[in-house]
């Protein structure tokens, strides 16, 4: 395994480098792509080292009305330990937990976890549940968002281009008179620490103050070639009480999500399993 | 290059490195500190894990540019003006040391963590823990050590009384006598010793399972910079193996290739990096052969394909048929009023210790010597003697402090003799490591089993008959296989007794890495099956299945139905204990569905009767030197892997002399110095070292005696040996050790002492008598409580409780150690651990993907040692380090049967099947 590296230390720094450079991958917390490299190695590979780039807007969190703003940078460990998250966005808490293990949370980044676009992504899969909206940094500083939904385009494929670097991750406040949100992330692996997701769920719904859900987000993992958004799932939910769901709603509700799920089988699982079990967890989250 | 700064431990560096360098690889060879351990280089196991700017970081898959100008710390900084960290020393108190490997990188993280969490709770440790592995513990003693030490952060004094560790006598539980050195990562490790001026070798490994190879084009890498040698197999052709029977491996693949990973090649340069460049230039030209990847593949006619060896009997893959026959087996089936027929399948299974094999070869006047992590310095001194063609006494084998073996270290192999081969060559010193994906490719490990099992029993629960008929699939080449191959089935005669008993084994070869013994050597698999099915024939019985095992077990002082001679027997107060604490009677078949308590029992070896290579050599010599000092040095061909053998050595040596530990020096492993002991395999070592080392010590204190009782005037007889003084009951003599060392070396100088261990001679006289002989057998029992998640299929063990009658525990703190290390693996075998093979291709060969069970995994474990006190063993004693893994997997099954009703047939139970069986089960309670 060979390569060069690079440590830009200010944005400016990184952009320049980014223009400089012909044949480049970028490392963030490096895990993945270490890992990569060591499978294949890459002859004349530069990798741009993100880690030390100072910049509030890459490494910080920001909170306005609107939303909260997380820099591509922030480590696994930084949003376990970040409270807005953890009170707002349990999913998001809930997902970055269950990574790997702690000395891997203490580099990975939330960057990282959504440009490796692996389908089972744990955090991407949460983020996919909020909503969320990439904000896309091009070599010449200007910046585009596009939806989560959209930057994945395949397995291990995102819609970045050539020279753009993932800058941040928005994602939007709770719906006006919200009162409660049910916001989890379950991950289902041989192993509780550890663990590539065989099948993940993330769900973040909020209700009113009747108990009226007004606002769902469903997203699944480990179950199609990218993290999916259960678009007709959610929809189905809008309206109902969230504690007055009857068995057959369940099922059809389980049923909705299921129908995004297209999985393979694979070491980890079949597929056979991994539809039975979504089926499972899915209606069971109302319990 | 670029410049790069670091402060590692308060001191201030300024390195060189390249930019692709990791840091775990600046730490250790650049600026020295091998404390920081590499398992995997993956990031998947945690020993390289170090602290940078505060916080755990794991070293090995971190660009060491990444940290430009940081401070770092490894476990070298954590010890202060020579004293060890409370957090250290609780390690080392807790017994959370075995093998050491795991232990820098543990220590570092449990550190950063309980500092950012003074108050954790048990499970907080275990998550912060997970990304550690530890393969010797259970993690159990880690997590006690953790947990205490947080404790005493948060200023709660503790009861917990200090193991004594002065005082020399059996049975006082005390650390190893190497714990302190483990804990702060000064213990050299093969990987860890250097040596000026050395090459490094990589491997150009076989891409195809089942090969002939054409051509090695190797000049392109023989013309690059800093290449030193590249070695094929043609320059190797001595076949070696561990067993006389099987020398059917050669160094590197001649000819052809067997396996996917198999060496075709080896290339010595200057660097590791340069020699692994080097191999992605040679050239091999192959001619794929039909493979045989399957036992059924290998156990048919193979037509006109070309076998796998052509030194096998007939025309398939068939390596050995082992078969023993005992009682009537048609007269038992027809007495037996329940009789089952059942198969099972498991799939094979990895040792995972934690640190990769690495060895050094050099030659000078002396011959060859080599530092290797082995099992076996002894079996290794003789493969290397033949295949390097040279006479014994020139070949020297040294065991540094090794990371862990559980039979996988325990066949001398094709890397250390390639290296010894280069290093004469190139007259140069040879170093390899090989990388976690070489271990999984080198494997050794646990056979893949297909069986089918007949047992029969009467109505009132006494066993009738046990037929088993079983393949295992050995993988490319013989290693211990014979032996696993009778083990398979002459295991399983007790603890039970049986008059009609009977087994058929076939080992078969096929295009996959080779399989060998792996701890419970042999029996595992088949035990798993045997206790399962007694526990379907109780439920159809409807008799509780502790009380059908009651009925059935052997007595002490028995004979098994195939001539074991049984002796010490403490089946019955294992089980027991165990039921007694689960609460056995209120919870089996009581609990709401989805949860369920299961029962297993066990039974194992304690050291092979007959010695692997036919001679009369005692089993194991030990020999004692007492000089003018008073130190009494104990040097044995022991290997100790991290089970505690060393300490055990000095506890028996002190104990028969009366004198303090700190009078005792073990020098083990080191072919030159040491007497042969055969080394760590098949759970002989505390039997026959410790009854050597006790033979040793008996023999030096008649030494002492006598030469006391000559200048004294007094009979010997009258002397006693205690708390480092020598006395006559009316104390007209009264010495204190070092008088009695005076007299003792007056005119004669250093005494030397030897002390021996044969076996009796035992067994039978029929062929295959001598296979599972020994001079005494362990028994064990669990009980485990799990749940099932009915939604994933998903089983979660709750608890698990085991005891093991080891004899006489000379070391409870490392016997309760190696019962909860075993029961731990038991758990990855019956959970998550497999070998997944794709047309050849082992693809999990990583810590990632091959799920040992974490620290999270892992549930309360609740240990009890049984003594039984042996007739003929040291004080006693037994073995502790392999029996008790075998009834832990079938218990865990069993309790998913009273959980969910689903009877396991497959290792591991994975959620997948589990739900599927749930499903199926479900139908047809509604189609009734």
């Amino acid at each position: 395994m060979e390569f060069n590296i690079i440590n830009p230390k200010t944005k400016s720094e990184l952009l320049k480098t980014i223009r400089k450079e012909k044949h480049f991958r970028f490392g963030a917390g490096c895990t993945d792509l270490l890992m990569e490299l060591k499978k294949n190695s890459d002859e004349g590979l530069t990798v741009i080292n993100l880690s030390q780039v100072k910049d509030a807007q890459f490494n910080g969190v920001k909170k306005s009305a609107k939303g909260i703003r997380l820099g591509a940078m922030l480590t696994a460990h930084q949003i376990v330990m970040n409270e807005d998250i953890k009170n707002n966005f349990p999913v998001l808490h809930e997902a970055a937990l269950s990574l790997a293990s702690t000395q891997i949370r203490q580099v990975a980044t939330i960057g990282g976890n959504l440009c490796t676009a692996s389908p089972s992504g744990d955090m991407a899969c949460a983020l996919v549940t909020l909503e969320a909206d990439c904000e896309i940094l091009g070599a010449n500083g200007k910046a585009r968002t596009i939806p989560i939904t959209d930057f994945f385009t395949g397995v291990r494929k995102t819609a970045l281009k050539k020279n753009e670097v993932l800058y941040g991750i928005f994602i939007p406040s709770k719906k006006k008179k919200v009162k409660n949100i049910t916001s989890r992330f379950i991950k289902i692996g041989a192993r509780r620490s550890m663990e590539c997701s065989v099948v993940s769920l993330a769900y973040h719904i909020q209700t009113d103050e009747t108990g009226k859900i007004i606002h769902a987000g469903v997203a699944i993992g480990a179950s199609a070639p990218t993290i999916r958004f259960a678009k007709s799932a959610c929809g189905f939910l809008i309206g109902k009480k969230f504690k007055n769901i009857s068995q057959r709603e369940k099922e059809e509700f389980a049923g909705k999500v299921l129908s995004y799920a297209s999985p393979i089988t694979d070491i980890r699982a079949t597929a056979w399993y991994r539809k039975e079990v979504l089926f499972n967890i899915s209606k069971a989250i109302f319990e | 290059m670029q410049v790069l700064k670091l402060t590692i431990n308060g001191k201030k560096h300024e390195l060189l490195v390249d930019e692709h360098e990791m840091l775990s690889k600046v730490i250790r060879e650049k600026v020295g500190l091998t404390g920081t351990k590499i398992g995997c280089e993956q990031g998947s196991c945690g020993a390289c894990t170090v602290l940078v700017n505060k916080e755990p970081v794991l070293s090995c898959i971190t660009p060491a540019m990444r940290f430009d100008g940081a401070e770092i710390t490894t476990i070298e900084g954590v010890s202060k003006n020579g004293e060890l960290h409370r957090l250290q020393e609780k390690f080392v108190e807790k017994g959370a040391i075995q093998c050491g490997f795991c232990t820098p990188g543990m220590v570092m993280t449990a550190l950063d963590f309980v500092n950012k969490n003074p108050n954790p709770s048990v499970h907080e440790i275990q998550d912060a823990l997970s990304g550690n592995v530890c393969r010797c513990t259970g993690y159990k003693k880690i997590i006690e050590a953790v947990a205490e030490y947080a404790q005493e952060v948060k200023g709660e004094k503790l009861k917990v009384k200090s193991p004594e560790t002065t005082k020399g006598t059996v049975g006082v539980p005390r650390p190893y006598i190497e714990a302190t050195k483990k804990v702060q990562g000064i213990a050299d490790y093969a990987d860890d010793h250097k040596f000026k001026d050395a090459l490094h070798v990589k491997f150009v490994k076989s891409i195809y399972p089942h090969a002939n190879i054409l051509r090695i084009d190797a000049s392109e890498a023989l013309a690059m910079q800093g290449v030193r040698y590249v070695a094929t197999g043609k320059e190797l052709p001595i076949t070696f193996g561990v067993l006389p029977l099987s020398q059917d491996e050669t160094a590197m693949a001649i000819d052809k290739t067997r396996y996917a990973g198999e060496i075709v090649a080896a290339v010595a340069a200057d660097t590791e990096e340069i020699a692994a460049h080097a191999c992605k230039h040679i050239k091999v030209k192959y001619e794929p052969l039909k493979e045989f990847l399957t036992i059924d593949d290998s156990l048919n006619d193979i037509g006109t394909a070309e076998k796998i060896h052509d030194t096998t009997k007939f025309n398939n893959n068939i390596h050995k048929k082992a078969e023993l026959r005992f009682g009537d087996q048609q007269q038992g089936l027809k007495e037996a009023e329940v009789a089952l027929k059942m198969d099972f399948e498991m799939i094979g299974i990895n040792h995972g210790f934690t640190e990769p094999h690495a060895s050094t070869a050099f030659w000078d006047e002396n011959g060859l010597t080599m530092i290797s992590a082995t099992q076996v310095t002894h079996y290794l001194h003789r493969a290397l003697a033949k295949t390097m063609e040279v006479p014994l006494g020139r070949v020297r084998v040294i065991k540094p402090y090794l990371g862990g073996g559980f039979g996988g270290k325990g066949d001398p192999f094709a890397h250390e003799i390639i290296v010894a081969h280069i290093a004469r060559k190139t007259g140069k010193p040879v170093r390899v490591k090989l990388s976690r994906e070489e271990v999984f490719l080198n494997n050794h490990g646990r056979h893949p089993t297909k069986m089918t099992i007949q047992l029969g029993a009467s109505k009132d629960g006494f066993l009738k008959v046990l037929d088993a008929d079983v393949a295992i699939d050995g993988g490319a080449y013989g290693s211990f296989g014979v032996v696993t191959s009778y083990y398979n089935g002459v295991l399983l005669q007790a603890p039970y007794k049986l008059n009609n008993f009977g087994f058929r084994t076939f080992r078969v070869y096929t295009n996959k890495p080779q399989c060998g013994a792996m701890r419970g050597h042999g029996a595992v698999n088949t035990r798993f099956a045997v206790e399962s099915m007694i526990d379907e024939i109780a439920h159809k019985i409807k008799m509780d299945p502790v009380e059908m095992r009651m009925k059935n077990f052997l007595e002490p002082n028995s004979l098994t139905v195939g001539q074991y001679r049984i002796t010490s027997n403490g089946i019955k107060q294992a089980i027991k204990t165990v039921t007694e604490q689960a609460d056995w009677k209120n919870k089996h078949g009581k609990m709401p569905h989805g949860h369920g308590f299961g029962v297993a029992c066990g039974f194992f070896i304690s050291g092979s009767a007959l010695p692997i290579i036919w001679n009369e050599l005692p089993q194991s010599v030990v020999h004692l030197k007492l000089d003018f000092d008073g130190r009494v040095l104990i040097t044995s061909g022991a290997n100790d892997i991290g089970q505690g053998s060393d300490t055990m050595l000095a506890i028996i040596v002190a104990e028969v002399l009366g004198i303090s530990m700190d009078k005792t020096f073990v020098i083990a492993a080191d072919t030159l110095i040491t007497p042969v002991d055969l080394g760590s395999y098949s759970s002989r070592v505390t039997f026959m070292a410790g009854n050597a080392a006790k033979d040793a010590a008996e023999n030096l204190r008649k030494e002492i005696s006598n030469a006391i009782a000559k200048k004294k005037n007094i009979a010997a007889e009258e002397l006693h040996f205690s708390e480092n003084r020598i006395f006559s009951n009316d104390k007209s003599v009264d010495l204190s050790w070092d008088e009695a060392i005076e007299i003792l070396t007056a005119n004669r100088g250093a005494v030397n002492v030897s002390g021996k261990y044969i076996s009796p001679k035992l067994g039978g006289d029929f062929k295959g008598a001598g296979a599972g002989l020994s001079p005494s057998y362990s028994f064990s029992s669990c009980v485990a409580e799990v749940k099932v998640d009915t939604e994933t299929g998903h089983v979660k063990i709750v608890n698990i409780w085991g005891a093991h009658d080891c004899g006489k525990a000379i070391n409870p703190l490392a016997v309760e150690g190696q019962l909860e290390g075993s029961w731990h693996m038991g758990m990855g075998q019956v959970m998550t651990e497999s070998m997944d093979y794709y047309n050849g291709l082992l693809i999990n060969n990583n810590f990632l993907d091959y799920k040992i069970p974490t620290s999270l995994d892992t549930p309360p474990i609740h240990t009890n040692i049984i003594e039984s006190i042996d007739p003929e063993g040291p004080f006693g004693a037994k073995e502790t380090g392999e029996g008790a893994i075998h009834a832990v997997l079938p218990a865990i099954a069993n309790a998913v049967y009273d959980a969910v009703g689903i009877r396991i047939t497959k290792l591991p139970i994975k959620a997948d099947e589990v739900l599927r069986l749930l499903k199926e089960k479900s139908k047809k309670e509604i189609a009734i």
